[in-house]
């Protein structure tokens, strides 16, 4: 997949959020919220991406950075070579990079019609009104509604999974050539979830997409994507072939994460859990290596420097940011070099 | 309320008096013109330590009947028939007053969001010592003590301290623990956990899962699990129970179930998961459609709509509750073979 064409990428991305300690005195202590902290990421046109990684990780915060709903502190994103604000128009980029968010609900708007919703887009690009109804009514035809039953219904005439139809077709109606998808199938029951799945797959087919997979279910992601990068308290500890990555995770934290998975075996229940605790809180992150507080292989390293992104088993596309990977690093259980 | 007394009949009164009891339990709710049938028929029953996993889809019914075992949907606009037997007593039948003991000292809940469950403005602690004063179980003080005990018993770090903290200083996992911790508070012999895990990591989930499967070991508790992810079932449950448009389309023991399901709409729910084994660009064999309309329920198996191996009857008559190699299944065709019907995919 990396012989493919960069379609979008940003580097050092980073976004620190400033917030009271405590929000009913006025004037309180103001500390920083490491939401994302130094991010790289690259998406290779026709690939999907999954992102993966606990609540409180970063990875809605990237999807919203990456796509300019937020400011980025530190990063720039660049679009097929142009820098996004500078070489490209906002407007310009959004048209090609959508976005279909997890609250199928609450991410369209309840006054305009299903089919109103997927034309507006179209419109506020030029597009007369009568070419984006038209255009409209194919996109619904391609997300599995027809448009004589379900056009002109409103949000709330409709089921959870077609409401998450009608917010992917109002994303395609711009014919965008990435879509990021934050939990978008995680609200829907299984059965339809597997439904939507199989729709954006479809269609990633057919137009030639390229999509950018967040979620927490790591059972889709291995199903779903080409490629994953794993998130931990704003940062990326590993990324890499989805097949690699879940076959043999580098990361203690990734392998923590993939065996918290419910072991869907009522003879092999899991007896122990992987991890103790919660995530730490991204206000104060630990020093170091972020998940050295959780993990088993810690030692006093680990506390004092934060390991760097490196390959494992001289394989470019697979990295993770561990001290058992640095062979140099003099972690006592280092891999030797 | 309109409940029907049911005959009881000899063979169920020589069994030991399970622990939980439903017989033909039937939930409307009444919503403007409309008429939501949310549970159609309900027979369920759970012995002293063990675990039952309810699961569904939303609308399936399966927090409707939970709720109703503590009686807490609006009562002007519900209608409850049939029987819900806790020990010995009928709930249905209970005032005001019993509920309200009852309510917590024989049968407590765990909710899907702790945040929203419990009371922003006193301290866990505090609320786990009114409700042991409530229900006449020891002085004030011993009360502290003992939500120590128990703050310690779900593990939360530095009990002594957090006992008197808020909700919103808390992590979820800890907010979870820290109402597992008032539900036991009063030593109920039934704990109702309606989607518990469903708003945690997974990484935080399966920490839960254990706990509640070790306080029921140490505390012989039965437990009735609500949720919608059959890994997480699978994991605390002996007995999973599949419902569809309000009825328990199949029932049986957890380990039995996941090897060979019987019910279309089971295999369906089992098939349609994205897992490990799946090759890339293989389509998910999904189910089409979508659950039916509660309003307007159809005349035959409610499934039927979506089910690839219906016949005419499944339009026209309702199956009944048929036992299969000890698996309760509601479905005029159920599956002998799970490689055939893989196979017919």
């Amino acid at each position: 997949m990396s012989d493919g064409k960069v379609l979008l990428q940003v580097q050092g991305l980073q976004k620190h959020f400033p917030v009271r300690q405590n929000s009913f005195i006025p004037g309180g202590k103001r500390v920083l919220v490491r939401a994302v902290d130094g991010v790289d990421l690259r998406l290779y046109e026709g690939e999907t991406l999954g992102v993966v990684g606990e609540s409180g990780c970063g990875k809605s915060t990237t999807a919203r950075l990456l796509m300019h709903l937020i400011e980025p502190d530190e990063g720039s994103v660049v679009f097929d070579g142009k820098t996004v604000g500078r070489d490209l128009s906002l407007r310009e980029y959004r048209r090609q990079v959508q976005m279909v968010f997890q609250d199928s609900y609450s991410s369209l708007n309840p006054r305009l019609t299903v089919l109103d919703s997927i034309a507006f887009g179209p419109q506020v690009h030029g597009v007369s009104a009568g070419q984006a109804k038209a255009r409209a009514e194919d996109f619904m035809q391609r997300v599995g509604l027809d448009p004589s039953r379900f056009g002109e219904r409103y949000p709330h005439e409709l089921s959870g999974g077609q409401r998450q139809r009608v917010n992917i077709a109002r994303a395609l109606s711009l014919q965008p050539r990435v879509i990021i998808l934050d939990e978008a199938v995680s609200a829907l029951d299984k059965s339809v979830e597997a439904q939507v799945i199989n729709l954006l797959m479809d269609l990633k087919d057919s137009l030639g997409l390229t999509y950018l997979f967040i979620s927490h279910d790591l059972h889709v992601v291995r199903y779903i994507s080409d490629r994953v990068l794993v998130m931990y308290l704003g940062e990326v500890v590993e990324t890499g072939p989805a097949e690699t990555l879940f076959k043999a995770p580098a990361h203690p934290y990734t392998a923590a994460l993939l065996s918290s998975m419910p072991s869907m075996d009522p003879d092999h229940r899991t007896e122990e859990a992987p991890l103790s605790g919660d995530p730490p809180n991204p206000i104060n992150p630990p020093s170091g290596c972020r998940f050295h507080t959780r993990c088993k292989y810690q030692a006093s390293m680990c506390q004092q420097s934060a390991p760097s992104l490196v390959p494992i088993q001289q394989q470019a596309e697979h990295q993770a940011a561990c001290f058992l990977h640095h062979p140099r690093s003099r972690h006592p259980q280092a891999i030797k070099p | 309320m309109n409940r029907p007394t049911l005959p009881q009949s000899k063979a169920e009164a020589a069994d030991p008096v399970p622990r939980l009891s439903i017989k033909q339990l039937k939930v409307r709710f009444q919503a403007g013109a409309r008429q939501i049938h949310a549970v159609n028929g309900l027979d369920l029953s759970l012995s002293a330590g063990k675990t039952l996993a309810l699961i569904g889809e939303s609308g399936s019914g399966k927090s409707v009947t939970l709720r109703s075992i503590l009686r807490l949907h609006p009562p002007r606009s519900t209608l409850i028939e049939g029987s819900i037997r806790v020990g010995d007593q009928e709930v249905l039948d209970l005032s005001p007053t019993e509920l309200a003991d009852f309510r917590g000292a024989v049968a407590s809940m765990i909710f899907q969001e702790p945040l929203l469950a419990l009371d922003p403005v006193y301290s866990v602690g505090a609320q786990i010592v009114e409700s042991m004063i409530r229900h006449g179980l020891c002085s004030k003080a011993d009360a502290w003590k003992r939500a120590v005990e128990l703050f310690e018993r779900v593990r939360i770090p530095s009990p002594e301290r957090r006992v008197h903290a808020y909700p919103h200083e808390m992590s979820g996992g800890m907010r979870q623990r820290a109402m597992i911790a008032l539900a036991m508070s009063c030593n109920p012999s039934l704990l109702l956990a309606d989607e518990p895990t469903t708003a945690l990591d997974a990484t935080v989930q399966i920490q839960i899962l254990l706990l509640l499967r070790e306080l029921q070991a140490a505390m012989n508790l039965s437990i009735v699990f609500v949720t919608h992810d059959i890994g997480a079932a699978i994991e605390v449950a002996d007995e999973i129970a599949v419902m569809y448009a309000g009825r328990i389309v199949e029932q049986g023991a957890a380990k039995q179930m996941m090897r060979s399901p019987k019910h279309p709409y089971t295999f369906a729910l089992l098939m349609s998961r994205a897992h490990g084994g799946l090759t890339k660009g293989e389509r998910l064999p999904a189910i089409a459609g979508s659950p039916p309309d509660l309003a307007r329920l159809p005349q035959g198996c409610a499934f039927a709509e979506r089910c690839d191996r219906r016949k005419e009857v499944c339009l026209s008559t309702q199956p009944d509750i048929q036992q299969r190699s000890g698996q309760a299944v509601r479905c005029h065709f159920p599956i002998e073979s799970v490689q055939e019907a893989a196979k017919a995919k």
